[in-house]
C-alpha cells in the first residue's frame, strides 16, 4: 500500500498519485495497490448521434417544403400537408424506437396522429368549403384506421402468454375511439356510412368480448388504471 | 456448477400461488422519484460487499433468480395509471452484470428486462445498484443481505442466518411491502415548510458527466472514540466537519449571505416501528452560516443542537402528516398524471435541490451472521452523483471498518481531501482509494 506524506493517508488504488491531493506518493515496500474500481470506457453515443441526424433532417425539410411553397405559391398551403407528415415521421419515428412507451400506448398515440394527419390532408387539400366536411378522412380513413389498430391490438392480446393484460386498457381506448366515426356520420359529417357502422360494431364486440373472457383482468387493470 | 441442497430444490419448484401479476402503490416518497429522475439526477444508490474470494457471475445470477418470491416488492416494473405510477410484478429475469465504471447511473431500462435494481460484479465485490423510488437504503440492504446469503449457501458455504437474514423459506409479510407514510399519518399536527436556499460552490463538472469516487476506510471503533470525546455522534461529526470543510474552501461572500445546509436522511423505522422494505425515511437540513470567527468546535456545536432539535418524535410526525397531506389532498389525487408530473418537476427543479449544499447519508452498522463474516470483509455505500454536483457522503460500517464514501459531479478533490486530512490528524488512520474519474475529463 502506498502513502501520501501530505494528506497523512495510506492509498490502496494503483496509482502514481495521490487521489486526494494529486501530490507525489511515497511507495511502501509491501506495495500492495489494486484497481479497485473497473476501467473508464467512453460511452458510445451512437443513438444519440442518429436522433440529432434524424431530427436534423425532418427540421430541414420542413423548412425547405415551407420555403418552396412560398416561392411557389400559387393560393394553397400544400406544405402544411407535406409538413404534418414529416412531423409525423420524425416525432412519432422517435416514440417507437427511443422511448420505453407501453406497446399498446405506442399504438393508441400512431392511431390518434394518423386520423389527425388524415384529416389534415382532407381539410387541406379540398376545397376551402369542404373544411367543415372532412369527408374521406372520417366516413374512410378513420373507421379504417381504428378497424386496423383493434385488430392489431387483438392479435397481440391473443398470441402473447405473458403481459396480455397490459393491452386491456390500451383496447377499450382504442375501441371508444372506434365509436367516433360512426357518432360523427350520425350527426351528417361523413358518408358513407358502411365502414362507420363495421368500425362501431367492431369496437362493440372487442369491449363485450374481452369484459366476457377477461372479466377479472378487466376489473383488476381498471382498478391499478385509475387508482387515486 | 451450481450445487443444490433438497431445501433448494423445492423451493425452486414451487410454483406461484396466484399468477395474477401484483401491484403495488407507490410510497409517499417513492411517487417524487420516477418524475424527476433524469440523465442528470438519477437517483440510484449503490451498496457493495467486499467479499473474501473473486465472485462467480453463474452463481450469483441463480441468487438473484431466487430471491425474487421473497422479495415481491423489488421484482417489478413501472407502470403509469391515469393519476398516479403503479409497480407491477415483473416477470421478466433481473440481469447480473459486470460493475461498469460510471457509479450510479440512471438505470437503462431497456438494458435491464424493466427492473429498477441490477446487481454487478467485479473481481471480488457484489454491488446492487437500485432506484430509490423502490425502496430506501435500510430496505435495500435488507434484500442485498439476503442476495449475498443465497449466493454463500448456492457456493455451498456453511452460513447460517442467525436471525439476522430474511431467508428464502419465510413467506414475505405484508408489512414488508406498506406504505408505513400512510400508516404513521395521523393527519393531526403539520410541519410548516421554510425552503431557503443552500450555498452552492461552483466548479468544473466532468467532461463525460460520471460520479466521482474517493472512498475512506478507517476503524469505527477510533471514529466513534474521537466523536465521543466531543460529546457527539459519529454522523454529528462528519456532518459539521463537511460543512467545516464548505466553510474552509468556500467563497467567502457567498458564505455570509447562503448558509451551508446539509441534508440528514432520516430512517423513520427507528422512530415508527415498522418492518417495510420499501422506503420510510424521511430528512431534515442542518443549517450554519459563515462567520469569521467560525472554528470546527462552533459548527460542531450548532450541528449538534440541530440534530438534537430536529430528531425528536413529534418533529419527525409532524414532517411525515405534512408529507402525506399533499398525497391526500383531493384536488392531487385527481389530477391527471401528466399535469402531475409537469408541476412536480417544475418544483423540484426551483426548489428540491436548491435547498441543500450537501448530504450526508449513514445506513449503520451492518450486522452479518457470524457465519457470514469470514465471507464478506466490508461494505461500501455510493450515492448518485448529478451534474457538477458537489462531493457528499454516505457511510456504513462493519466489522470495525467504516467506509466514508463521497461521490461527486465535480473535478476539484479538495473538499475530500481537507476532509480526510483533518481525520488523520485526529489519529485516524484511513486507507483511501478512488475511480479516478477526473483522470479521464
Amino acid at each position: 500500500m502506498n502513502y501520501c506524506p501530505e494528506c497523512d493517508v495510506r492509498i490502496s488504488t494503483g496509482s502514481d498519485r495521490c487521489p486526494l491531493c494529486h501530490g507525489e506518493i511515497t511507495r511502501e515496500k509491501d506495495g500492495g495497490t489494486t484497481e479497485t474500481y473497473p476501467r473508464y470506457e467512453p460511452m458510445t453515443r451512437k443513438r444519440y448521434k442518429i436522433i440529432l441526424a434524424v431530427s436534423a433532417a425532418a427540421v430541414f425539410l420542413i423548412l425547405a417544403t415551407v420555403l418552396i411553397n412560398i416561392l411557389t405559391w400559387k393560393g394553397r398551403a400544400w406544405s402544411a400537408i407535406s409538413s404534418g407528415y414529416i412531423l409525423y415521421l420524425w416525432i412519432f419515428g422517435l416514440l417507437t424506437f427511443n422511448t420505453r412507451i407501453h406497446t399498446g400506448l405506442k399504438l393508441v398515440a400512431h392511431a390518434a396522429a394518423i386520423t389527425a394527419l388524415l384529416i389534415n390532408t382532407n381539410a387541406l387539400s379540398g376545397k376551402y368549403e369542404t373544411l367543415t366536411k372532412v369527408s374521406w378522412a372520417v366516413s374512410w380513413g378513420m373507421p379504417i384506421i381504428f378497424f386496423c389498430f383493434i385488430t392489431a391490438v387483438s392479435v397481440i392480446m391473443l398470441t402473447r402468454k405473458r403481459g396480455r393484460r397490459e393491452y386491456v386498457f390500451f383496447q377499450f381506448s382504442l375501441c371508444i375511439f372506434g365509436l367516433i366515426p360512426f357518432i360523427m356520420v350520425m350527426f351528417g359529417m361523413a358518408k358513407p356510412v358502411l365502414p362507420s357502422i363495421i368500425t362501431a360494431a367492431s369496437s362493440v364486440l372487442t369491449i363485450i368480448a374481452v369484459t366476457i373472457f377477461q372479466r377479472k383482468v378487466v376489473t383488476s387493470e381498471f382498478k391499478r388504471k385509475f387508482h387515486i | 456448477m451450481v450445487r443444490y441442497a433438497a431445501k433448494d430444490m423445492v423451493l425452486l419448484m414451487k410454483k406461484p400461488e396466484n399468477h395474477e401479476p401484483k401491484w403495488y402503490k407507490l410510497d409517499n416518497a417513492a411517487k417524487i422519484y420516477p418524475v424527476v429522475v433524469s440523465a442528470k439526477d438519477s437517483y440510484v444508490f449503490r451498496i457493495t460487499a467486499n467479499m473474501k474470494d473473486e465472485v462467480r457471475p453463474d452463481i450469483l445470477q441463480q441468487a438473484v433468480n431466487d430471491c425474487r418470491d421473497r422479495f415481491p416488492a423489488f421484482y417489478v416494473k413501472l407502470r403509469r395509471g391515469l393519476f398516479w405510477y403503479y409497480y407491477e410484478a415483473n416477470e421478466k429475469e433481473p440481469l447480473v452484470k459486470p460493475e461498469p465504471a460510471y457509479v450510479c447511473r440512471r438505470i437503462d431500462l431497456r438494458k435491464n428486462n424493466g427492473f429498477y435494481f441490477t446487481h454487478f460484479y467485479y473481481k471480488k465485490r457484489i454491488s446492487i445498484e437500485i432506484f430509490h423510488g423502490i425502496c430506501d437504503g435500510a430496505g435495500a440492504l435488507e434484500f442485498f443481505k439476503t442476495t449475498v446469503y443465497r449466493y454463500l449457501e448456492l457456493l455451498g458455504l456453511p452460513v447460517l442466518p442467525e436471525n439476522l437474514i430474511l431467508t428464502l423459506d419465510q413467506k414475505p409479510e405484508p408489512a414488508e411491502a406498506e406504505d408505513s407514510y400512510n400508516k404513521y399519518y395521523s393527519g393531526e399536527e403539520r410541519r410548516k415548510r421554510i425552503i431557503t436556499k443552500a450555498y452552492k460552490p461552483c466548479h468544473k463538472g466532468f467532461l463525460h458527466g460520471g460520479a466521482g469516487l474517493i472512498v475512506g476506510k478507517a476503524s469505527s471503533e477510533k471514529l466513534h472514540s474521537i466523536a465521543r470525546e466531543k460529546g457527539v455522534t459519529v454522523t454529528q461529526y462528519l456532518t459539521a466537519l463537511l460543512s467545516y470543510c464548505y466553510f474552509k474552501l468556500g467563497e467567502k461572500e457567498k458564505l455570509g449571505t447562503l448558509p451551508v445546509k446539509i441534508t440528514i436522511p432520516v430512517n423513520m423505522r427507528r422512530y415508527c416501528p415498522s418492518t417495510t422494505l420499501r422506503n420510510f425515511s424521511l430528512f431534515f437540513h442542518t443549517s450554519v452560516l459563515y462567520t469569521s470567527e467560525m472554528t470546527f468546535e462552533s459548527i460542531l456545536e450548532v450541528t449538534k443542537k440541530q440534530f438534537i432539535s430536529e430528531l425528536t418524535d413529534k418533529k419527525l410526525r409532524d414532517t411525515l402528516n405534512s408529507n402525506v397531506v399533499i398525497e391526500k389532498n383531493i384536488a392531487v389525487r385527481f389530477l391527471p398524471l401528466f399535469i402531475k408530473k409537469i408541476i412536480l418537476k417544475t418544483g423540484y427543479k426551483y426548489i428540491g435541490t436548491r435547498s441543500s449544499t450537501a448530504t450526508v447519508t449513514n445506513l449503520g452498522n451492518i450486522e452479518l451472521p457470524n457465519s457470514m463474516m469470514p465471507y464478506v470483509i466490508d461494505f461500501e455505500l455510493n450515492s448518485a452523483a448529478g451534474k457538477r454536483s458537489n462531493p457528499n457522503l454516505s457511510l456504513v460500517s462493519y466489522n470495525d471498518i467504516t467506509t466514508l464514501s463521497f461521490s461527486r459531479g465535480i473535478l476539484y478533490t479538495g473538499y475530500e481531501k481537507l476532509f480526510f486530512s483533518f481525520l488523520a490528524k485526529q489519529g485516524l488512520k484511513i486507507e483511501v482509494q478512488s475511480n479516478l474519474w477526473e483522470d479521464y475529463s
